[in-house]
């Protein structure tokens, strides 16, 4: 592992998530080329099959950007993408992985510049944690 | 429509009149004078007869006759049509028409009391005409507003019948509830406040139209911003009930089903957060079979069946399908490739052994 490495993170964003129009507009344009945005109507639509995709690829990272519980704009779609991705992890160290390679952030209307935060955060995470090697495939699941 | 008196006509009028002793160029600028077209011709007070333009034209300058010289006797129209001043305007006219003339000297009882001209009488008609059209007008306008104050107590009548709606009423538009929502981020038109208004008003296409209606999902931020304690996407609800029932359909891309591979496990019908979803029987190739059926009014298309769905089988439409997400996600997988793939091992069955290299599937 060199310096130069860099980890590649995915996030998948509830589309209601970031409050801010500045804050999204850093997100939709500005991102570094390693993270990938996907954006979604609510957390509550992240399939355990879009991380599995994601880690397949050789994804180091996936954070989950939701808005907080009580606050979904889908009524409970957040708590519903708590119960199964946090499942997921789990099952992440089952298949002898790390649990903190799927990391949520719940982020509140007032909590502006969180997510760069978290960001900065999870990348250090994985840069201890280093690449993802062991579920790399080089095709495409279905879904 | 009431009919008019020729005498109203004239009445107020003077009454222009020669003496058949008169020369014709006497009469010919008295007539210029005053600007009348013709005039009745009395003698020693009596109507002996009618002298027109049309009179001097052939009777005097046709025949080359000297106007000063002339008497109005020799040359007038002595064979007089009168009218009576209590006869309708329109029998006046029929008057007119058959006798092919344009002027008709008005009496009342034994008396001159005018003349009246054909213009005289289309004037009339065309001013009956014009209040005729005006008070159209002015009942098809009240019509129309009656129509609408009807629609109006009809829609907010049906709005408190369903419960929720019933307190649409106590909006004073304060807009609290517009800045709390998170709607407005993907979508500024919307706006409850306003919806709100339009559906107290009345205003039931407007409001069946708004795509407001069709988005709210009950997320209830706004509900404890308000001053009023309005329950707003209940009454939001109630519209999108109303407009379901007038035949309109949602704005959003809703959840499909594919009914060929559902199992009518039940996943999504318990996940769902609006109870849109519910098991249907179907026949699908002449047999009867449960699927999912989502109920598109009620849709969200916030992704959680589909997030469920352990075969795939229901999805949102186009951008935030599973094909298109994924898809994303692959290219830039593709595209930021940093480390060498690993070797894949391709069992090749013993009968390909022989043939072609097997290429590697990417």
């Amino acid at each position: 592992m060199t310096d130069a490495w860099t980890p590649r993170i995915v996030v998948f964003q509830c589309q209601f998530a970031l409050f801010s129009a500045a804050e999204q507009e850093w997100m939709d344009t500005q991102l570094p080329p390693h993270i990938k945005l996907i954006k979604v109507p609510c957390s509550g639509r992240i399939s355990p099959m879009f991380l599995l995709n994601a880690i397949q690829g050789g994804v180091d990272g996936v954070l989950i950007n939701g808005c907080v519980p009580g606050k979904c704009h889908f009524k409970e779609g957040n708590l519903a993408a708590h119960r199964r991705l946090d499942e997921f992890r789990r099952l992440l160290t089952y298949l002898g992985m790390e649990q903190d390679r799927v990391r949520f952030a719940w982020i509140d209307v007032g909590e502006r510049g969180r997510i760069r935060r978290e960001l900065a955060g999870f990348e250090a995470t994985l840069r201890e944690l280093g690449e993802s090697r062991r579920l790399v495939t080089r095709v495409p699941l279905a879904v | 429509m009431e009919t008019r008196k020729v005498g109203a006509i004239v009445k107020g009028r003077p009454v222009y009149v020669v003496q058949k002793g008169d020369s014709v160029l006497d009469a010919a600028r008295y007539m210029t004078e005053y600007g009348v077209e013709a005039v009745p011709v009395l003698d020693d007070g009596r109507l002996v007869g009618m002298f027109a333009g049309r009179d001097l034209m052939a009777r005097v300058v046709a025949l080359g006759l000297d106007p000063a010289t002339t008497q109005l006797g020799q040359v007038m129209t002595s064979k007089v049509a009168v009218v009576d001043a209590e006869s309708d305007c329109q029998d006046a006219a029929a008057l007119m028409d058959r006798l092919q003339v344009q002027h008709l000297p008005v009496l009342t009882g034994r008396r001159l009391v005018g003349c009246v001209s054909l213009r005289d009488l289309q004037e009339v008609e065309a001013e009956g005409a014009r209040v005729e059209a005006r008070f159209v007008e002015e009942t098809d306008t009240t019509m129309k507003r009656k129509k609408m104050g009807e629609t109006r107590e009809a829609l907010v009548d049906r709005l408190r019948a369903i419960p929720g709606g019933e307190h649409a009423y106590m909006c004073y538009s304060c807009g609290t509830c517009v800045g709390s929502c998170m709607m407005q981020k993907v979508e500024p038109s919307y706006n409850a406040r306003r919806l709100i208004q339009k559906a107290v008003r009345g205003m039931a296409e407007e409001a069946f139209k708004d795509r407001t209606t069709w988005l709210c999902s009950a997320c209830d931020l706004c509900y404890p911003a308000c001053p009023q304690q309005i329950h707003i996407s209940d009454v939001l609800n109630a519209v999108r009930e109303l407009a379901v029932e007038a035949g309109y359909h949602t704005v959003l891309e809703t959840a499909q089903v594919d009914q060929s591979t559902c199992v009518a496990c039940g996943l999504c019908v318990a996940i769902c957060p609006y109870e849109a979803i519910e098991l249907q029987e179907v026949r699908i190739m002449g047999r009867a079979r449960t699927v999912a059926h989502v109920d598109a009014n009620h849709c969200m298309a916030c992704g959680l069946c589909a997030a469920s769905c352990r075969s795939s089988s229901i999805e949102l439409a186009d951008s935030f399908s599973n094909e298109a997400l994924m898809a994303d996600l692959w290219q830039w997988v593709g595209e930021t490739q940093a480390v060498p793939a690993i070797e894949v091992e391709v069992a090749v069955p013993a009968h390909a052994a022989q043939s072609a290299p097997v290429e590697a599937r990417e």
